[in-house]
């Protein structure tokens, strides 16, 4: 099993967006699912996952509805909101432009003048 | 997305519970994990156990995703409220563009009455209520000499006496004395050639001190700059620095010439700092050092402050004393002399202007309220239209309380419209105050628009918009929704409906007779005091007073000299009739008096010697002033101080002094009864009014000759056919003469007369507006319940119509309703009013607070209001086709 990376509260809720962008999910769906997507390299903790959701509710980036579990349970289901879709792209865009920089240095083959 | 459950659904529908819906989201994970981990082969508690660890601390998480999501229940139903706001809104304003005649209607009605209070408000809280700009205003206290035998009241005070007082009241932290204001000539550096014409008074330095207000710019004065040989130091006012000097910042420790001698400028006052009872621009050091001691040379004029938790009423036991040990000490000047005192705030506003005022508070209250009860009226009638649209609401599943919001977030949005127009009026009404009142209200200059008076504005609209709305929001909502829609459109409120609006028209009529009846009194008042006899011709006579510099006239002869010079170059001027000077003009300035004795009829002992006011006129002043030589001669050229000493007598004079005897001839010695200058009767002369209009008798006159007596400050008095082309001639006379005096501030005497009657000028104006105001709005509103009730009606006069009843008797019939309702108001107005004028007592003129005509004619003017008012519609139902009422068109 490779390094269990940890991650910041601010990435965490960029992952729930992306997360509930394909459909409407409960939390522990939405902790597998970005699990299973990082090939475990990314395991998300329940006590952060659940006040994310909850602020991220607040925020109105997602709305949350009660339905019935693929196993017949009663579960929360959350989806995006179209300010969290707009959000998701605004804020995938910031990441993958700080990722870029980060790997360029990172990845350096020049040596500093 | 699964669908809800039907349980979950109905869960909900009573209200949001976010405890409950985090554990439960909590627990659904829980059983998850444990379910994934005992597929791996763990045992039911390995898998719980290794859960609630990877779980951490659940307690905290629970805690936090609850207070999150109260915080959603919470914005939620905020939004949700904002929502309902903006509905609300959004279709009143749909509601009042789709009936513009209603909105416009009420809202210009509620815009008068709350302009009305808008403006009476600024102007109360500007006179009454905005601080002076003294600190602990409230405890500064004005004292003067009284002689409640001679009937002065508000007297100088000698600097004797303020010596002796300045220690003896304990009630008092501190006492200092300033001289009355006086004309001086201002010289500014740079400017040698046009002086200026400024008042200035002489001030003990402890009276900034006193006052509690520090320099604006520099400093104020100082004990030592009283002191005798200090340099010459004065401190001038904001508004001179500001209009003479362009608020110059280097004028502090620059040098003025002040009647001709240097002066240094050491500081200026701030804004709006005066110091009450002198409204001087410059203020000079007294020093009472070298004064005199005789307790009988009264001048000066005293403020002092109570000690802290002092009151007025007991430092008045402990100057009654020290006035009664000055009394025993010196009975010859102080034995009939107490000292009287009055609190700042009361002195500046004045008792009777504040009664005015608060009068006026009154008067646009109950403008206000007519203009309500109007609105409501307006609503009712609005909303038994609507009882359809209402009804249909209700049966679609609003609540009362829903409806009733709607109704009064109408209201509100009305009375915001309103509000924004009554500023408006407000404004407007505030400028044309700043000319009506000019000369009659105190501190006016501080009388404006801000904070206090908008914020009195949004609570009078909300307010009033509960006020009008309330009651009609109420009796719609409760209309029962299957009558009304039954019913089919034809609409009736029942009784109780007509009860409410009856009560309304019987509330305007008598609010609206209440202001008529103290208007009428102020008229009544008003049109007395202009019918008192004045004893001289004030039309087209102009007033210019003059002051002569000692310095530049120091002797009677240049004096003479100069007056006699200026008066025939005016007489010369084109259009002027006649010309002459006195030493006060009537309602122009101070008042002079003296005592007197009959040489050959000792007063005597214990008899207090008689006294009359005087004046020191010029030949020609009877005929310029029209006052009537009755017998005898008038002063001629020849009347100098070589000629024998002469006096003209008043009428009155001659009466109480000579009764029955004739005065010509006769002997007077003015002031000392052995020592003082013996004078002769030459002529008697009407009665003239010199002070006051108001009070019952004249008091005694005498005249002097100023050709015997010059006097340096003298008023030119011109008689002429405009009053206008005369005073530039006379500014350009008095130029020619002495291009050094300063220009007089020149007034028609007919002005000098209004300002004496200017407070019952403005409140009569005032009331008479608001009281014109409340007749039309209660004419409107009682046409607007009559229309309304014979509409009601048309059903059953349509049929009696066609049965035949003549057209005259359904007239009677609904008039006679209108008048019963109108004699209802009446007689509760009328009882109102005989409660209420009283309190306009003060500002009545021999006319009494229930003076019975005003009432009567009042009333009549009411009931012929009403009756006219009722006719109109009644007179259209009786023209209706009885046919077309009949089946429901009309």
């Amino acid at each position: 099993m490779p390094t269990e990376l940890p991650f910041k509260r601010g990435a965490i809720e960029l992952l729930i967006l992306k997360t509930v962008s394909w459909r409407a999910m409960h939390g522990y769906a939405i902790a597998q699912w970005i699990q299973d997507t990082t090939d475990d390299a990314l395991r998300v903790e329940e006590g952060s996952l659940y006040p994310a959701l909850h602020r991220l509710e607040n925020k109105g980036l997602i709305e949350s509805r009660w339905g019935t579990s693929e196993n017949n349970r009663q579960a929360k289901f959350y989806t995006l909101t179209t300010e969290g879709r707009r959000t998701l792209r605004a804020e995938s865009e910031s990441w993958m432009q700080y990722a870029a920089a980060i790997t360029k240095v990172i990845t350096a083959t020049r040596q500093p003048a | 997305m699964p669908s809800e459950s039907l349980w979950r659904r109905y869960r909900r529908f009573w209200g949001a519970d976010p405890a409950r819906d985090v554990d439960e989201e909590l627990a659904f994970h829980i059983q998850m994990r444990v379910d994934e981990l005992r597929r791996t082969g763990m045992s039911e508690s390995e898998a719980r156990e290794a859960t609630m660890k990877r779980f951490g601390d659940l307690t905290d998480v629970r805690e936090e995703c609850e207070t999150l999501s109260q915080e959603r229940v919470r914005i939620k139903r905020r939004a949700d409220q904002r929502d309902a706001l903006r509905q609300d809104l959004r279709f009143a304003l749909r509601t009042f563009a789709a009936n513009r005649g209603f909105t416009l209607i009420a809202a210009l009605t509620m815009a008068i009455g709350i302009g009305a209070n808008t403006a009476v408000f600024s102007v109360a809280y500007g006179v009454l209520l905005r601080p002076l700009p003294f600190r602990d205003a409230d405890a500064l206290v004005r004292l003067w000499s009284m002689n409640a035998s001679r009937n002065l009241e508000f007297f100088s005070v000698s600097p004797a006496d303020f010596k002796d007082w300045q220690r003896a009241v304990p009630a008092f932290s501190g006492m200092a004395a300033f001289d009355r204001q006086r004309d001086a000539t201002l010289v500014r550096p740079g400017a040698e050639s046009a002086p200026e014409a400024v008042e200035t008074a002489a001030v003990m330095p402890e009276i900034f001190p006193l006052l509690g207000t520090g320099a604006f710019r520099g400093r104020t004065l100082m004990a030592d700059d009283a002191q005798p040989g200090a340099p010459p130091a004065v401190v001038v006012s904001y508004d001179l620095w500001s209009a003479r000097f362009g608020e110059d910042a280097g004028l502090v420790g620059r040098q003025l010439t002040l009647d001709g001698k240097p002066v240094t400028v050491v500081g200026i006052m701030p804004r709006r700092f005066w110091i009450p009872g002198t409204p001087a621009q410059i203020w000079t050091p007294l020093s009472l050092a070298g004064a005199s001691d005789d307790h009988s040379n009264r001048y000066l004029r005293v403020l002092a402050r109570l000690a802290p938790g002092r009151t007025l009423a007991q430092a008045r036991p402990e100057a009654d004393a020290i006035s009664a040990r000055l009394a025993r000490d010196f009975p010859a000047t102080n034995a009939p002399w107490t000292i009287n005192m009055m609190g700042v705030p009361e002195m500046v506003v004045g008792r009777q202007f504040r009664r005015a005022l608060l009068v006026l508070v009154g008067v646009v209250a109950f403008v206000l309220l007519i203009a309500c009860a109007n609105t409501a009226n307006l609503q009712l009638a609005r909303a038994a239209a609507r009882q359809r649209e209402i009804a249909l609401r209700a049966a679609l599943g609003a609540t009362r309380g829903r409806i009733t919001r709607q109704l009064l977030t109408e209201s509100l949005a009305l009375a915001g419209i309103a509000a924004g127009g009554g500023l408006l009026l407000a404004v407007g009404g505030i400028k044309l105050l700043r000319k009506l009142g000019e000369t009659t209200v105190p501190r006016l200059d501080e009388v404006r628009i801000d904070a206090p008076a908008l914020a009195f504005t949004a609570l009078v609209a909300l307010g009033s918009g509960v006020l009008f709305g309330l009651l009609p929001a109420l009796r719609a909502s409760r209309s029962d929704a299957g009558e009304a829609l039954k019913e089919g459109g034809r609409t009736s409120t029942g009784a109780a409906g007509q009860g409410v609006r009856s009560a309304l028209v019987v509330a305007e009529v008598s609010l609206s007779l209440v202001l008529l009846v103290g208007a009428g009194l102020l008229m009544r008042s008003f049109v007395r005091l202009q019918a008192v006899e004045l004893g001289f011709d004030a039309r087209g006579v102009l007033v210019a007073p003059l002051r002569l510099s000692e310095a530049a006239y120091p002797d009677s002869a240049s004096v003479s000299r100069f007056y006699g010079t200026v008066i025939d170059h005016v007489r010369r001027l084109p259009g002027v009739a006649s010309v002459a000077a006195v030493n006060s003009a009537p309602f122009a300035g101070v008042n002079p008096g003296l005592v007197y004795t009959v040489p050959d009829r000792p007063t005597p002992p214990g008899e207090r010697p008689p006294d009359a006011d005087y004046r020191v006129v010029t030949p020609g002043y009877l005929r310029t002033m029209g006052i009537r030589l009755l017998s005898g001669r008038d002063f001629t050229e020849q009347d100098t101080d070589r000629a024998p000493s002469v006096v003209l007598v008043s009428e009155t004079t001659a009466g109480r002094t000579w009764p029955a005897e004739n005065a010509i001839g006769r002997q007077i010695r003015i002031g000392d009864p052995v020592k003082g200058p013996v004078f002769t009767v030459v002529g008697v002369v009407a009665d003239a009014r010199y002070q006051s209009l108001e009070t019952p008798e004249v008091r005694p006159m005498m005249y002097f000759s100023a050709l015997a007596r010059p006097q340096q400050g003298m008023m030119i008095v011109v008689r002429g056919a405009n009053t206008g082309a005369m005073a530039t001639g006379v500014r350009e006379a008095i130029a020619a003469v002495d291009p050094r005096i300063p220009t007089p501030t020149m007034r028609a005497m007919d002005d000098l007369l209004g300002l004496v009657t200017s407070t019952r000028r403005f409140a009569l104006g005032l009331f008479a507006v608001f009281a014109a105001t409340a007749l039309l709005l209660a004419a409107v509103g009682i046409y607007g319940v009559m229309s309304y009730l014979v509409r009601q009606r048309m059903h059953e006069l349509g049929i009696r119509l066609a049965l035949g009843a003549p057209a005259r008797v359904l007239l009677m019939s609904v008039v006679g309703r209108a008048l019963r309702l109108t004699m209802i108001g009446v007689g509760v107005g009328l009882a109102g009013a005989w409660g209420l004028t009283r309190v306009l007592a003060a500002l009545l003129f021999e006319v009494g607070a229930t003076d019975r005509p005003t009432f009567a004619a009042v009333a009549v003017l009411l009931v012929i209001v009403a009756g006219v008012a009722s006719l109109v519609p009644a007179y259209r139902a009786t023209r209706a086709d009885p046919l077309l009422v009949l089946r429901g068109v009309g």
